[in-house]
């Protein structure tokens, strides 16, 4: 063939690519599907279940994997303190915690620590941290050896695969992408909204399921600003806050990062609303009361995020100030459902004894779990499906 | 009512299979397993699950949780553990070197190769492999590819260089990769999202096959293309030209021109949760959680085998192309009916279960 007629070939078969794409997207919110995930609660017929698969007698340990290293090591402590609390708070006796630190790369050491913790601390069950990547990784191990995994990441394509062992606390990137989207454009009507993401596998996804929001609300697209976790460049930020002029800027980044783009806001901010995903929130106070008005009002801030507890939740207000006698900070959303994460664990303890698989069972069951992030449920596919709402928050001061 | 051709009776020793709609034809090519022998912590086999079975020559290997298990003769030869030198307690994959003989052993812990009774082991610390958890090795003209959480590592014997496929150089969504398989030149890869990846090495070309509904939770139409885009395994018929590849959703396979998609709801599929598939001459077994299913591609009719309560005893149940279905009991049946992996010896077939390794008995001897 030659090169003349190349070119406008090739447009002609992007064109009916893309015009076949489109039409598979139609037909997949118009259709029936042939098959979809079972509704029913999703069962493991595996084996385990017998007390001669219950673990070694001694202490039940709880693996923890999460960030003890690098630009998410306050993550990682404010997990790992969280679960002491959670610890000292139950009532189960002769269970402790097994630690594995998750590296800046989920791909060499953490594997390893993941590994450690399965097969020679033999730990009844793993929490890992809001990292999207790593409870993936953990979910393919769990499904094998038959481990519970529970997660504080809030990628909800680890609990759309079918897998029986991963139960995910947090709430899902596109329910918070679609509180978020509700409030910056129906609600306020802004117009001009920044998008920062990280360049990773967290980032990709919540900025995916941003966009996909704002799609559907039939929304113009945001400007977007896209940071490199290992090495932010944050010399960009100013001319790319400047030239967006945002209404609303939206984050979806670990919280160091968003500390630090905060920290350069000097201009246009204030002003500028800003909405915080879950694994950007490290630390914030909510207030006890009822809050209709805006956060500026309450807080002298406009920063919100979400969560799914209602208005002064005892639970969350009681657990807010052991987190703070011990730790002199405010709890973020992954040091409350790593609280959470614990007690669920415990409390499963006490009813499936030292065996991964009954615990997997008890997990499966729980509904209206009261504890400091909210009143938990997991429905059919270990997701913690709770309505969401925005909250407005004190940010510790920027830093950065 | 039409029975049965008498010699399937008598050489299973099985009363025919009737259903509500007559007997089903089971062909000539469908061995049916009656007598099973299992290896199980009451013989003197590790307790737990079994990961991968492979078989070379007399010799059955088995990965599990407590070590790389070799039998001969029947029985349970050695154990060898980190100890002796494996990479890691849990065995996931086993390929056996058809040109040297060497063993090469995927674990949690890295890769091993046994060879002259000597294990070498690589990790992501002491060597090019991408991750530590291994989830499944091949190995074909002195190169061995291994599927890892981190990607696709191939690894030249002969040059001791490792490569690795990602999605920094490849097709792939995310790196996390469960299985390999060759086939008419080409290495078929079953990855997390980017569902079957094929590699042809002389051309360096990569074809993706994904699910092209696009959506995680559904399969919009029966045969749309690859069922899933996670894929837990994959494997290549070498008569068939065929590659299938298994899912948490169901089967999937493609001929070339269309794809052949199986449910349980539209089959004689045990489960749509699929641990591991295989498919040689005109039969695709599936190892589900809830059983074992084999499927005779041509003539449409299902085989799947099941271990009833606990007393030893299985059931065997047929569905015929129309969707009729008919059981029977059989005295012996798997370990278990979580099945995860298997390998074939001869006419016989050999089944990881989730509570130790079954050896299925052809009985069409004559």
């Amino acid at each position: 063939m030659s090169s003349a007629y190349s070119k406008p070939l090739a447009v002609l078969f992007a064109a009916l690519a893309s015009l076949a794409a489109n039409s598979q997207i139609a037909a997949a919110q118009s259709v029936t599907p042939y098959a979809a995930i079972p509704s029913s609660h999703v069962t493991y017929p595996g084996p385990g279940r017998g007390h001669q698969d219950d673990l070694p007698a001694g202490d039940v340990r709880i693996g923890l994997l999460v960030p003890l290293t690098g630009p998410r090591k306050p993550e990682g402590e404010a997990i790992l303190a969280a679960a002491r609390i959670a610890l000292e708070e139950s009532t189960v006796r002769g269970v402790s915690l097994a630690i594995g630190d998750e590296t800046a790369s989920p791909w060499g050491p953490t594997a390893d620590a993941l590994i450690h913790l399965v097969m020679d601390d033999q730990v009844i069950a793993i929490i890992t941290s809001e990292s999207g990547a790593v409870a993936h990784l953990s979910e393919q191990v769990g499904n094998r050896i038959g481990v519970p995994v529970l997660t504080l990441a809030t990628d909800a394509t680890t609990t759309e695969i079918n897998l029986r062992w991963l139960f995910r606390l947090a709430p899902s990137d596109a329910a918070q992408a679609r509180t978020f989207v509700d409030d910056i454009y129906s609600k306020r009507r802004f117009t001009r909204v920044l998008l920062v993401t990280a360049r990773d596998h967290d980032g990709r996804v919540g900025a995916s399921e941003f966009l996909a929001a704002v799609r559907n609300a039939g929304a113009p697209a945001p400007s977007t600003f896209t940071v490199d976790p290992q090495k932010p460049d944050l010399d960009a930020w100013p001319a790319a806050l400047k030239h967006a002029s945002p209404q609303a800027v939206v984050f979806w980044t670990s919280a160091s990062i968003a500390n630090a783009l905060r920290s350069r806001m000097h201009s246009p901010a204030p002003g500028v609303a800003l909405y915080l995903s879950q694994a950007t929130v490290d630390g914030y106070e909510e207030p006890d009361a009822p809050f209709p008005q805006a956060a500026d009002e309450i807080f002298g801030s406009q920063a919100w995020t979400v969560a799914s507890r209602p208005n002064g939740f005892v639970p969350a207000r009681h657990f807010a100030e052991r987190y703070r006698a011990k730790t002199q900070a405010n709890p973020g959303p992954a040091a409350l459902a790593a609280f959470d994460a614990v007690g669920l664990i415990c409390d499963g303890l006490q009813k499936a004894g030292p065996n991964r698989a009954r615990l997997r069972d008890r997990l499966a069951e729980v509904t209206a779990y009261s504890g400091a992030s909210g009143v938990i449920s997991f429905d059919n596919q270990g997701n913690n499906q709770q309505p969401l709402r925005l909250v407005p928050v004190r940010l510790p001061t920027s830093r950065e | 009512m039409t029975k049965l051709p008498c010699w399937l009776c008598l050489a299973t020793g099985l009363g025919p299979f009737f259903s509500a709609g007559g007997a089903i034809a089971i062909p000539a090519s469908s061995p049916l397993y009656t007598k099973w022998t299992n290896y199980t912590a009451a013989n003197g086999f590790p307790p737990g699950k079994v990961y991968c079975v492979r078989v070379d020559g007399d010799r059955v290997w088995a990965g599990t949780g407590h070590g790389l298990v070799l039998i001969e003769h029947g029985q349970v030869k050695r154990v060898f553990t980190p100890a002796d030198g494996l990479a890691g307690r849990a065995v996931m994959s086993i390929a056996v070197d058809p040109q040297t003989g060497d063993l090469w052993i995927g674990a949690f812990g890295g890769l091993s190769r046994y060879s002259g009774g000597q294990f070498k082991t690589y990790t992501n610390l002491s060597s090019g492999l991408a991750n530590d958890l291994v989830y499944s090795v091949a190995v074909k003209n002195g190169e061995v590819w291994v599927a890892t959480a981190a990607g696709v590592n191939r690894f030249d014997t002969r040059t001791e260089s490792w490569s690795i496929f990602n999605e920094k150089n490849g097709p792939f969504e995310e790196p996390w990769s469960y299985s390999i398989a060759f086939g008419d030149g080409n290495v078929y890869m079953g990855v997390w999202g980017g569902g079957v990846i094929v590699y042809n090495p002389a051309t360096r070309s990569w074809r993706p096959y994904t699910d092209p509904d696009g959506e995680m939770e559904i399969v919009l139409y029966r045969n749309q293309g690859l069922i899933h885009n996670i894929v837990s395994s994959v494997a290549y018929n070498e008569s068939t030209g065929m590659f299938w590849a298994s899912t948490y959703f169901g089967l999937s396979g493609y001929d070339g021109r269309n794809w052949h998609n199986y449910l349980t709801k539209d089959s004689g599929l045990a489960s749509d949760f699929i641990n591991a598939v295989q498919s040689r001459g005109d039969l695709v077994w599936a190892c589900t959680d809830k059983g074992l299913s084999c499927l005779n591609y041509k003539s449409n009719v299902w085989t799947t085998y099941r271990r009833l309560g606990t007393d030893g005893r299985g059931e065997i149940e047929i569905t015929g192309p129309e969707g009729h279905k008919s059981k029977t009991v059989t005295p012996s049946a798997l370990a278990h009916s979580y099945t995860l992996n298997l390998d074939f010896q001869g006419d016989d077939v050999w089944v990881a279960t989730g509570n130790g390794l079954s050896h299925g008995i052809c009985q069409l001897t004559q």
